[in-house]
């Protein structure tokens, strides 16, 4: 028998009704009286000074309510990471690629405001512009931002144990190079923003963020406003994939046009849009040297890591860093040196994407370690069972890791994928692979990353959370209310919950670095149990037993040896209002990840999150040797998530990352000619459909992490690192070809085969 | 992306229709729209008028008969792609409805609209800010091609996927018009002329598809990435046809994607009917085929691999349709 009621139980998101008919109110289902829509003029250079914006023909045209450009807005730089704050709303002075923000309009429709775009008239003066982030470090680049005339906005260089001295050491030392693509994020709802302005200059914004709080610092500081005059509002939000962390042009402007004409204002970006001007995963260039011991221990790994960044920071010092810190893990590996550096190019913005950096240095490491296994006669999975990290071990850069499944996911993903029979034996053309990862389940060490929650008891027992999460289609609402029902002793359906609204709901720092339910999780129940623990006092009191004696479970409060001893929630709630005690019952609960040992992430080594997850994905392909098309038959996802709260839902990440990683690894590539994006739609960007989706198999590896709230890790971007290698891995047991540049095209296996045959065409 | 503004007019008949077509100079037919309403909301079709066709009830069917077959230029593909006795007899023509787009465009789209539809390019098929990055090119409007450097042609492709299928079943087509009634080979619909890629007159409208009794063998291949939603990279359809003493009788080999028209190769068909086929003849009929087409960097995939992959797909082609 379960310990627990709702924890761990295969519940429906809370909203998959409303979704599943159509009724869920996404922001641009949102209408109010009288709205203006917006558009934005975009540059059609990568690199242009701006000389001159004329407006007043857009202003003439009949229905427009306004039109802005640069010089009309405050001269206040944001960026998500406060330290690379290197961006304008609207481009001031000059465009660094084409769809920089350079004006934007709004009118009584959008017919209205594009005829208006279309009347701005700018006077540009080109300037060279650099589109290879290798180009761009050269001496004589063109400069892409004053203050960072070498391009290079963004640099890390980490070291533990002693990498020169293990070099020396190691057996075998292997080098290679990788290089991943740009890939879009591609949610299906399109970023979209509505803003509303009260007579007091107070704005509220609707927008498809996925982190609510931070826009509400990042549009106060865009509009130069107090943060106390910026509410922001979540609705329903059909993914971010990290794409919605950021503050955008149409959030700016809908604010900016609500508090100007006092018209509520919606903008909705446009697919293409989405391509060109929100973010997309840095494509990387990697060179990774790595040392071996001939008993096949991983002694030391060195890293050169190149991100092309494109024309602004975004997340840049921050993915940068993260790049290093996350490949630290699931392997033990004493000696370790990354450089990394993140490089302005006249193109789309890099940001952060699924896994923030860490896929595309993945990718990397466990191609290179299949490649090891090869030379060393190793078997690839008996090479990663032997290296792989225990819970409880010391690790060499000072990482707590208190539970630690990933032996166990090895072991699980490569029974289920056949390792042992299938492994090198299957005919030419057909083969399987694994790769391992490890994610933090949010960073901690900042306190920006605090997360709070209010729990209240209402006078009919209904049960009231309010959380500041956000939740953008993964289903966090409904994980923390279960959470909150599991300590509360009721069913799921007595939680009623608001989330995500800065001005009702406590701090958070929303979706992003996979700490949702470890955070939120933890804050909720810490509030839940407080709101409890009133509530027990009165009853304890009552039955005259100790508070701890009781338990609540199936809405009841009783003794614990004394079932029969005992009384319903709602009486409960009565006992506790006649013995004059005053309601709302209300709970508070702020967490923190706590910071054993302190790290600045950049600066010391130490402790970096609360908890980490572990996982090995599987995959068996098909190559078609005339052709070169890929299939992908099998996907195993085996996964440590600490305890699954919702199996459901974590097998729902499981599933998008395998889609996720089935891009990476095989179709989706942002092709950029000369700074402009040649393939801005879903015709032309490849996206895996559900014709290519294979058979998935998602394994549980469950342990109980003592920080986790009910001993929950993360489930969400981790699982998007393992996939591509593994798919790539196999690639390589089908056909014994290894390809270290992704996406693996058609096109490229057929080279490929054709070299290998030495036969030209 | 948004429709711009456009009349709409419903005519009760095809005469009427093409009357309408002719008198108004910015008139276009709507079938499906599943071309027209893309390209429209790329604003490189911006047409006063939108004539609608599905209002004629009498222009979907599908008949055979002794004569051939009859297919109405208003039949959905879906219809086509579900059709058993297309399955059964002339399966080659559901295979290649099936392999339209994914299920929305064949449950729109039409089979008159599939083989009217506007030749693709990258520089095209793109939005007005995408475009804007560059002055219009041919297509659009402009004085340049942008396929080559200083092209003064326009190489936009042709790439819909029942063309090649009904050419190589030897189609005709009936054309209703001002003047009345016209038929013509299939063939002959495509001009080659990227600009104009359609040899339909002013007032001009697809209304039938004939195909004469085939008793050989076809087989429609399509090259693309994904198994759905997008157009060949390049394709092709063959067929082939015997005499009692085992003579190729007929050859026909014609291709999607790779020239501004569906393209037959003709010499290649030649050599296939020369016989006989083996290794080395498969071998040589390729190679004549991928001289004969003329794929232009007009996608993201480059010409060469179009011509790489159009032979492996030919040899794969012969190999499967004598299996
Ligand atoms: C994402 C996407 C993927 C696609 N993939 C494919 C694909 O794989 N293969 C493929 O072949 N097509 C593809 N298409 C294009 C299109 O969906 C199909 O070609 C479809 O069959 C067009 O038919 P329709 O009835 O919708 O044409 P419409 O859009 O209605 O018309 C297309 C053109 O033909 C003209 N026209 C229509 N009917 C007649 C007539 N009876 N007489 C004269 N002119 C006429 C119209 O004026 C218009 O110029 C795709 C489209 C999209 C958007």
């Amino acid at each position: 028998m379960s310990l627990f009621n709702v924890i761990g139980k295969r519940e429906p998101m809370l909203d998959a009704l409303e979704k599943a008919t159509g009724r869920a109110k996404f922001t641009d289902d949102l209408t109010f009286p009288g709205m203006l829509f917006g558009k934005i003029l975009r540059s059609p250079h990568p690199h242009a000074k701006i000389l001159h914006v004329d407006l007043s023909k857009a202003l003439k045209v009949k229905g427009v309510h306004g039109a802005i450009c640069g010089r009309d807005i405050p001269k206040k730089k944001y960026g998500i990471v406060p330290m690379a704050k290197d961006e304008y709303a609207l481009a001031i002075d000059k465009v660094r690629y084409i769809g920089d923000e350079v004006a934007a309009v709004v009118a009584t429709s959008i017919e209205v405001a594009e005829e208006a775009i279309s009347k701005i008239h700018v006077d540009y003066e080109v300037l060279p512009a650099v589109f290879d982030p290798l180009e761009a470090m050269k001496p004589g680049a063109p400069v892409i931002h004053d203050e960072v005339p070498n391009n290079v906005s963004a640099k890390i260089r980490k070291e533990f144990g002693d990498v020169e001295k293990a070099f020396f050491e190691s057996d075998e030392i292997f080098e290679d190079d990788f290089e991943t693509q740009p890939v879009n994020h591609a949610p299906l709802e399109p970023h979209a923003a509505i803003g509303l302005a009260d007579h007091s200059g107070k704005v509220i914004l609707y927008s498809s963020t996925q982190i609510p709080f931070f826009l509400r610092r990042n549009l106060a500081t865009a509009l130069d406003i107090p943060e106390s005059r910026v509410r922001i509002i979540k609705p329903k939000v059909g993914g971010g994939f990290g794409q919605k962390i950021d503050l955008y042009a149409k959030d700016f402007c809908a604010a900016f046009f609500a508090l100007k004409t006092k018209k509520p204002v919606k903008f909705v970006y446009e697919r293409e849009e989405i391509f060109t001007s929100t973010r997309q995963r840095h494509p990387f260039k990697i060179h990774l040297k790595t040392g071996m011991k001939r008993d096949g221990t991983i002694h030391v790994q060195q890293f050169k890591a190149i991100a092309d960044g494109g024309a602004y920071n975004s997340t840049a010092p921050l993915m940068i860093t993260l790049a290093c810190y996350f490949i630290m893990l699931p392997y033990r590996i004493e000696n370790l040196l990354f450089e990394g550096c993140h490089v302005y190019t006249n193109k789309p913005v890099g940001g952060a994407m699924r896994g923030h950096g860490i896929p595309q240095v993945r990718f990397a490491v466990e191609a290179q370690l299949d490649l090891i296994a090869e030379k060393m006669g190793i078997d690839p999975f008996e090479l990663r069972l032997k290296n792989a990290f225990h819970a409880g071990e010391p690790h060499p850069a000072k990482l707590l890791v208190q539970s630690c499944g990933f032996s166990d996911t090895l072991i699980k993903a490569a029974e289920a994928i056949g390792w042992k029979e299938k492994r090198g034996k299957l005919p030419f053309g057909r083969g399987i692979g694994l790769a391992g990862a490890s994610f933090p389940s949010g960073v901690s060490n900042m306190s920006h990353i605090s997360s709070g929650a209010v729990v209240k008891i209402e006078r009919d027992a209904s049960i009231t959370l309010l959380t500041g999460a956000a939740d953008i289609g993964q289903g966090a609402e409904t994980v923390i209310s279960q959470i909150v029902a599991e300590e509360m002793g009721v069913p799921l359906e007595d939680i009623r919950i608001t989330a995500a609204d800065t001005e009702i709901t406590p701090l958070d720092p929303g979706t992003f670095g996979s700490g949702v339910t470890l955070r939120a999780g933890n804050a909720a129940k810490m509030a839940a149990q407080s709101a409890k623990e009133k509530l027990l006092e009165a009853v304890a009191e009552k039955l005259e037993v100790e508070i701890h004696q009781l338990e609540v479970k199936d809405r009841r409060i009783y003794v614990k040896d004394q079932p029969e001893k005992g009384m319903s929630f709602s009486e409960a709630i009565k006992v506790y209002q006649y013995s004059d005690r005053p309601m709302p019952i209300i709970g508070r609960g702020s967490y923190m990840p706590p910071a054993k040992e302190p790290t600045t992430l950049l600066k010391e080594d130490g402790n970096f999150s609360p908890a980490y997850s572990f996982m090995t994905q599987a995959a068996e392909v098909e190559v078609d040797t005339t052709t070169g098309k890929v299939k992908v038959l099998k996907m195993v996802a085996a996964h440590d998530c600490g305890r699954a709260i919702n199996p459901m839902l974590v097998e729902g990440q499981l599933d998008g990352s395998v889609v996720g990683g089935m891009g990476q690894a095989l179709y989706e590539d942002v092709l950029i000619e000369k700074g402009q994006v040649i393939n801005p739609s879903f015709l032309d960007y490849g996206l895996p459909t559900a014709m290519e989706i294979p058979s998935i198999t998602s394994i549980e590896v469950e342990t109980d992490d003592p920080e986790g709230p009910f001993g929950a890790k993360e489930s969400g971007e981790g699982t998007q690192l393992a996939p591509a290698p593994a798919i790539i891995n196999a690639i390589y047991d089908a056909i014994g070809v290894r390809f270290k540049s992704l996406p693996v095209t058609p096109e490229k296996v057929l080279e490929a085969l054709q070299e290998k045959k030495g036969k030209t065409y | 992306m948004r429709l711009p503004a456009f009349d709409y007019i419903e005519p009760k008949t095809l005469k009427e229709a093409a009357k309408r077509l002719a008198s108004n100079k910015g008139a276009v037919l709507l079938a499906g729209g599943t071309d027209l309403l893309v390209n429209m909301k790329h604003r490189v079709i911006m047409p006063k008028q939108i004539i609608h066709l599905k209002a004629l009830p009498k222009l979907q069917y599908i008949t055979s008969g002794k004569e051939g077959l009859k297919i109405g230029a208003l039949t959905t593909l879906h219809e086509i792609a579900t059709s058993p006795m297309l399955k059964e007899r002339w399966n080659i023509i559901a295979q290649a409805a099936q392999e339209v787009g994914a299920y929305a465009h064949q449950s729109m789209g039409t089979l008159g609209g599939n083989l009217c539809q506007e030749n693709r390019c990258r520089f095209f098929n793109q939005s007005p800010f995408w475009r804007g990055v560059r002055p219009p090119c041919l297509k659009a409007g402009g004085k340049v091609c942008y396929v080559v450097p200083k092209g003064n042609k326009c190489y936009s492709t042709y790439c819909g996927d029942m063309a090649p299928a009904l050419i190589a079943l030897g189609a005709q087509i009936k054309i209703e018009g001002m003047e009345g009634e016209r038929s013509l080979p299939l063939k002959k619909l495509y001009t080659h002329n990227g600009k104009k890629p359609l040899a339909l007159k002013k007032g001009e409208i697809l209304k039938e598809v004939f195909v004469p009794p085939a008793s050989g063998k076809a087989l429609y291949l399509k090259w693309r990435v994904r198994e759905s939603l997008e157009f060949p990279i390049v394709s092709l359809a063959l067929y082939v046809e015997k005499d009692q003493k085992d003579q190729i009788k007929k050859a026909r080999i014609v291709f999607s994607g790779v020239g501004s028209g569906p393209v037959e190769a003709t010499l290649a068909e030649r050599i296939w009917k020369a016989g006989p086929l083996n290794e080395q003849t498969i071998e040589k009929v390729a190679e004549q085929a991928v001289k004969e087409i003329s794929p232009m960097r007009t996608s993201i995939h480059s010409p060469a691999y179009k011509r790489k992959m159009a032979g492996i797909l030919l040899k794969e082609a012969l190999k499967q349709i004598y299996s």
